[in-house]
Formats: C-alpha cells, structure tokens, sequence
C-alpha cells in the first residue's frame, strides 16, 4: 500500500516503455486483421466489376427476353431464366412449409431430450450434404423411383430439400428471438399451444422467417449440381414472352446449367454472352440476398420489445 | 378428439380448418397420381393407398357435415360425380351423344363447388349439437401431427438420401467391386472396352489436396477477419463487413468455377507462367474463397459466446486488447474455431461446379499446386449424364456418392461434437 501511495499522479498516468510496445503490438495486430479481411472482401467487388466489365457489349433487356440461338451460340437467356423462376418458385412451395414448421416443432413442441439433439443433428448433416449427392438422391427417389421422369418437379423437390435447412435455421434463429414471456402471458389467457404460435408467435418472427425463405430462393436459384440430372436440360425452345411457357412435368433450362454448358460444352460462344450470364445470375442472386438484408434491417427498426 | 379417429372415425365434429389440411393433401395426391398413372397402367398396390384417402376423405367430409348439424347420409352427394362419370362412359344411353358431356360436365362442376362451399367455407353450428359438443379446437391435433411431421423431416430426408443413394449403387457394391481395389488404385478406366478399372485413388486424393490447399488459404483469411469482425470493428463497419461476407457466401458455385475457368485461368497464366492455369492452385483458391464466408461466421459466433466477464476480468489486469484475444479469447473459443474449420472444410469436400470447371478434371496424383487434378464430386457431375442406368459405371458414380456422404457426414458429425463439447462445459 505504502509504495502504490508514493507514486506521484504524473507518474501514473505517464506511459512506461511496456504500456508504449503493447500499444504498438496492438495496432500493428489491428492493422493486420483489417488487412485481412479486405483481402477476403476485394475479390468479391473485383469479380463483379470485370464479370460486368466484359458482359458490357451484351447487356441489354432483349438479352433477357430472346431465347438462345444459333447452337446457344448467340441470342439470349430467355429460356434458361424462365427455367430457373420456374425451379425456384415450385421448390420454394414445398420448401417453405416444411421448413417454417421443422422450425416451429424444433423450437415450440419439441422438448430437450436425445430425440430432439437427432433432429438437430439430422438438420446439420443435411445442410452438409455436398450437392451432387443430392442430385445421386434426386435421381434415385424422384426420377426413378417416384417415378416423375426428368421434369421440373423432380429437379425442385431436390432443390427443396437441399435448401430446408437455409430456412429451418433462420426461422429457428426468428423464433428464439420472440421472449418467453410472450408466449407465457398467451397460455395463462388459456390459449392452446397453436393459438400462442399463431397469434403471438408467428406474427411476432414472420420478418426472420421472410428472410430465411428470401435466402432459400437465392440459394436455389444459384445451384447447379443438383438439377443437372433431375430435370434441368442443356437446350430447350419455349415460346418467347409467354411467361406460361414451361410444364411442370417438363424438363427446362437453367441459368446456372446454361453457364456451365456455354463456358465449358460449347465452341466459338460469341465474346460476352458468357459474362453476360454470369452477371445475370449473380445479379438476381445479389438482388434478393439485398432484399433480404433490407427487410431484416428495416423490421430490427421496428421491433417493439 | 385424437389424429387417427380424425382420420377414420364417422362420429363427432371437426371445423373448417381440419377439414381443409386433411383433404388438401388428399386432393394434391389424387391430382398427382391421375396425372402420372395413364390409362395403361394396370390397377396395382398403388390403389389400396388411394383407397384409404378416399376412406379418410369421406370420414372427414361426415364429420364436417355433422358440424353443421345434418345427417351422415349427405357424404353419398360425394359420389354423384363418380356415378355420372361411370354412366357417362358405361351406359349405352349416353354412347354417341356428345351433346350431353359438357351438360354433365357442368352438373359435376357445380356439385364439386357447392360440397366445397359448404364443407370448407360455411361454419359449424355454434356450441354442441346432436353430434357432439362445439368443434373450435378440433383442429389442434391435426397441426399438432403435421407440425411433428414437418419437425422429423430432416431425419426422413437424411435417411431417405442414404438410402436411395445405396439402392442405386447397391448391386455392384455387394457383387463384383473390389472394395480394396477402389479405394487405392490409381486407375480409374470406367469406359475402357476389354479392362474397365475403377480405381478411386487419384480421385479422393485430388479432393482431399485441393480442400487442403483451400483451407490453407482459408484459415488464416477467415479466421483474421473473424477476429476483427468480432473484436477491433465498431458496430457499424461490422454490419458493413457482415453484409460483404453474406454476399460472398451467395454467388453460386458455378460462377465460381466460371471465375476460375476465365480470370483465374490467365492470371495464373501470367503469374506462374504455366502452360494451363486449370489448376489445383486454381481450384484451391475458389474454394477458398466459397469456404471464407462459413469459417468467418461460425468462428464469430464462437467468439461472441466467450462471456464478456472474461475480457472485462482480462483488461482490468492490464492486458491489451491482443493480449485478450491471444490469451483468453483464443483458448476459449478453440473448440467454436475448430468447429468453423471443420465446416469450412466440409464445404470444401462437397463442392462440385467450382473444381470441376476450375482444376482441369483429368485424373492425376498431384504432386504440387500447379497439377491439374480431379475430384470425386467433379467425377460424378461430368459422367453420370453418359452412362446407362443400372450399368457398372452407373453404379460406380453412386458408390462415390456413398462415400462421399459418409466423408461429411463424419466430418459433420465431428464439428457438432466440437461445437457441443463447448456448450457444455
């Protein structure tokens, strides 16, 4: 005690030689992780700016709306777009229901026993699946064995299932940010268990829930290897403008198998039409996680509690 | 009231809404099947099902009646459409004459609506009545088994894709395959005419290399951003930086690999000065940068859940903000950390657009990053649309599929592990 009360207060508050190099091992660290993850973040702008740099020529709105041509080595991604609007809104109505209610029996019904820990686990490895064999399973169940043939149902029930967990984790994450005591003062009013999930808890969660489905759809919409064999085709006509042009029971194109198949199948792709569809794909993809991010943002802004 | 007398029973009430997510699948199911089956296909097993739907549908259907306080009997109005469609066809009376069709056709039309008017849209009579008490909350047993359903749907899905994957590639794996053979020979000859080898080796190996290469790129990236992320940002730049890594972690696969075929390619042209830039240099760098986004998020989270009693408890001693990352954060976050690795990695392992355009695909035992290689998943998406279903080959291409879901599955099962190690302890 004796020694600390001779310090005079200049002293104390001066720097020692210590305090000076910690400082600067600090910076230096904060410097380096900064570094870091700049490097991890440039590449991203890097990419889109020269995918939009070379796709520039062929940008345009008739490049959206033209079919491909000449061999897919000219024209459009009319088809392939539609294709993919098509695999993502039919895999977003099977997706959607199952996941919002795996979510809500996870965090609702469920109780904390080894069962729940194997769905949580089943929920996990499903999310690690890798997506070809997702295609092996798309093939065996719905191709063959259920019969569908290749046609878009079977390409979006693969979808479907390999995009659950991206929906059953966000809802998951939306529920268990409603408080306990919401869903208390519902069952003192005498409310069943599914008149406080409907009344109290989903009107409460539905922005987090919107989001997962909004990343479900990004993430379908991005997928290759999983419709390659379950009902996405390398070519396909439809009629121009006409927005009803495919058949569920179809085969269709995709966006992402019809940049597979002009960067690498097809010769003498005329300069540009390549980028120009990989800027349209991430384009879309961009354009929906951005929506995703607005509406989680604005909806934080209007949380009550 | 319970599920199963829901289903079956042809006593008591039920409301609108049990009526509607019992019979909408039943419709869906019926829609599905009488667009599948033609007028070929004999009546098989497939029928015993569809005849207890139609069981269901017709107990549901009294009860709803019952609700609103008339008579068993009116689920007969149901089969009106049958018995017009079955005269229609059958009787001699109505043979030749197609003026009639579209008058039946309306007759059936406006039955059909008026039973769904009156079944799912009009309500019960309120309190009880000759059939039971009031059917509010009839309804809740039905979600409450949906609910469930839905929940345990991940273990169907994760069972269901083990064993489909299996089903295909079963026969060649239990009659014929060389177990040892596939997993250590190089030779991978599936469309060779007198000699067809099917030898693994090369493949696991180029998957297992260039995932190394990713996350030798990866690690250092994502677990630096995650620290800064989490520690040195102020709130505002972290949801900046948050929102940059959730667009990285969209871009498909595909533009990855498209990436790597294009700009990659020539810059490590240029670089290197090799004759090809399909490399595992290549691959390994895509799949980095598609891993980065998991390993910064999961090892986020894991520094997050570091109590903040901890840093508090180090920075009143005088420590440094390093000097809490080094020495308190980092020890106790190393299971969370090691958990994102892992998941990262597993990434890695199944992804397939990326390395099957961006490392050459040709089977080759790599011996340095500017080797061109080929993966298992790779190996799959470029041959399993020329092979003939049931084939050898074909076969082959699932039992890949099975090894490569066991290889995530472990490494998965692992990271949950680690994951839960720190939860509780």
């Amino acid at each position: 005690m004796d020694s600390n009360t001779d310090i005079s207060p200049e002293l104390m508050f001066t720097e020692t030689d210590i305090g000076r190099r910690n400082r600067f091992v600090e910076n230096v660290f904060k410097i380096f992780f900064f570094i870091m993850t700049c490097l991890m973040i440039l590449p991203l702008l890097l990419i889109i700016g020269y995918l939009f740099y070379k796709a520039l020529p062929v940008l345009s709105l008739d490049f959206l709306f033209t079919n491909p041509k000449d061999n897919m080595r000219a024209g459009g991604l009319w088809a392939p777009f539609l294709g993919t609007i098509y695999l993502v809104v039919v895999s977003l109505l099977v997706a959607a229901p199952i996941g919002v209610f795996s979510a809500v029996y996870l965090n609702e019904y469920a109780r904390e026993n080894w069962f729940t820990r194997i769905v949580n686990l089943a929920v996990v490895n499903l999310a690690g699946v890798p997506s070809i064999v997702h295609a092996l399973f798309g093939v065996g169940a719905f191709v063959l064995f259920a019969g569908l043939g290749e046609s878009i149902l079977a390409a979006s029930l693969t979808l479907a299932i390999m995009t659950l967990p991206v929906i059953i984790a966000s809802t998951t994450e939306a529920l268990k940010a409603v408080p306990m005591s919401f869903r208390e003062a519902c069952w003192n009013l005498g409310a069943t268990r599914w008149q406080t999930i409907r009344r109290i808890v989903l009107p409460n969660s539905i922005s987090g829930i919107l989001t997962g489905v909004i990343l479900q759809v990004s993430r379908a919409a991005g997928e290759t290897a999983p419709i390659m064999f379950t009902g996405a085709v390398f070519y396909k006509a439809i009629a121009e403008g006409n927005v009803f042009a495919y058949n569920i029971t179809d085969q269709c194109m995709a966006l992402s198998l019809h940049l597979y198949t002009i960067s690498t199948q097809v010769p003498d792709v005329t300069e540009g039409i390549p980028y120009g569809t990989a800027i349209v794909l991430v384009g879309s993809v961009l354009l929906v996680n951005a929506a995703a991010i607005v509406l989680r943002v604005y909806l934080r802004t209007r949380k009550r509690w | 009231m319970n599920f199963l007398r829901i289903c079956f029973s042809f006593k008591g009430r039920i409301n609108r809404a049990a009526w509607w997510l019992l019979n909408l699948p039943i419709f869906v199911i019926f829609a599905v099947s009488i667009s599948i089956f033609d007028s070929h296909t004999q009546i098989t097993v497939g029928t015993i099902p569809l005849l207890i739907l139609v069981w269901i549908h017709l107990a549901v259907s009294a009860k709803r009646w019952h609700d609103k306080d008339t008579p068993t009997f009116w689920i007969l109005l149901h089969f009106v459409p049958l018995i017009i469609t079955i005269f229609l066809f059958a009787s001699p009376l109505f043979a030749g004459s197609w003026i009639l069709f579209p008058l039946v056709f309306l007759v059936v039309l406006i039955n059909v609506l008026w039973i769904i008017y009156e079944l799912g849209f009009v309500k019960g009579t309120e309190g009880s009545n000759q059939f039971g008490p009031d059917s509010e909350t009839s309804s809740e047993s039905v979600i409450d088994v949906y609910i469930s359903l839905c929940g345990i749907s991940s273990i169907i899905f994760v069972f269901g894709i083990f064993f489909f994957v299996f089903k295909e590639g079963a026969g060649f794996l239990f009659s014929g395959l060389n177990i040892w053979e596939f997993l250590t020979s190089e030779e991978w000859y599936p469309t060779s005419l007198n000699n067809k080898r099917y030898g693994t080796f090369a493949l696991i190996l180029g998957t297992f290399s260039v995932t190394a290469l990713a996350m030798l790129i990866a690690v250092p990236f994502g677990l630096g951003a995650a620290i800064f992320v989490s520690e040195f940002c102020s709130p505002k730049l972290r949801e900046t930086f948050k929102i940059v890594i959730e667009f990285l972690a969209a871009i498909p696969s595909v533009v990855w690999g498209f990436i790597g075929l294009t700009l990659m390619n020539q810059m490590i042209i240029k670089v290197f000065n090799a004759p090809i830039g399909l490399t595992m240099l290549n691959g390994g760098i895509m799949l980095a940068l598609m891993s980065v986004p998991i390993i910064v998020s999961i090892a986020e989270d894991a520094l997050k859940a570091v109590p903040d009693s901890y840093r508090e408890a180090a920075e009143a001693l005088g420590a440094t903000r390093w000097q809490v990352i080094y020495r308190v954060l980092l020890p106790a976050a190393k299971n969370g950390l090691l958990a994102a690795v892992l998941l990262g990695a597993a990434r890695s392992i199944g992804e397939t657009m990326a390395v099957l355009m961006a490392t050459g695909h040709s089977v080759n035992i790599p011996l340095g990053p500017l080797d061109w290689i080929r993966t298992l998943t790779a190996t799959i998406a470029a041959e399993l649309g020329e092979v003939a279903r049931g084939d050898e080959h074909y076969q082959v291409l699932f039992i890949i599929g099975i090894l490569l879901f066991t290889i995530t599955f472990i490494v998965n099962l692992i990271a949950d592990l680690v994951i839960k190690g720190i939860r509780q302890s």
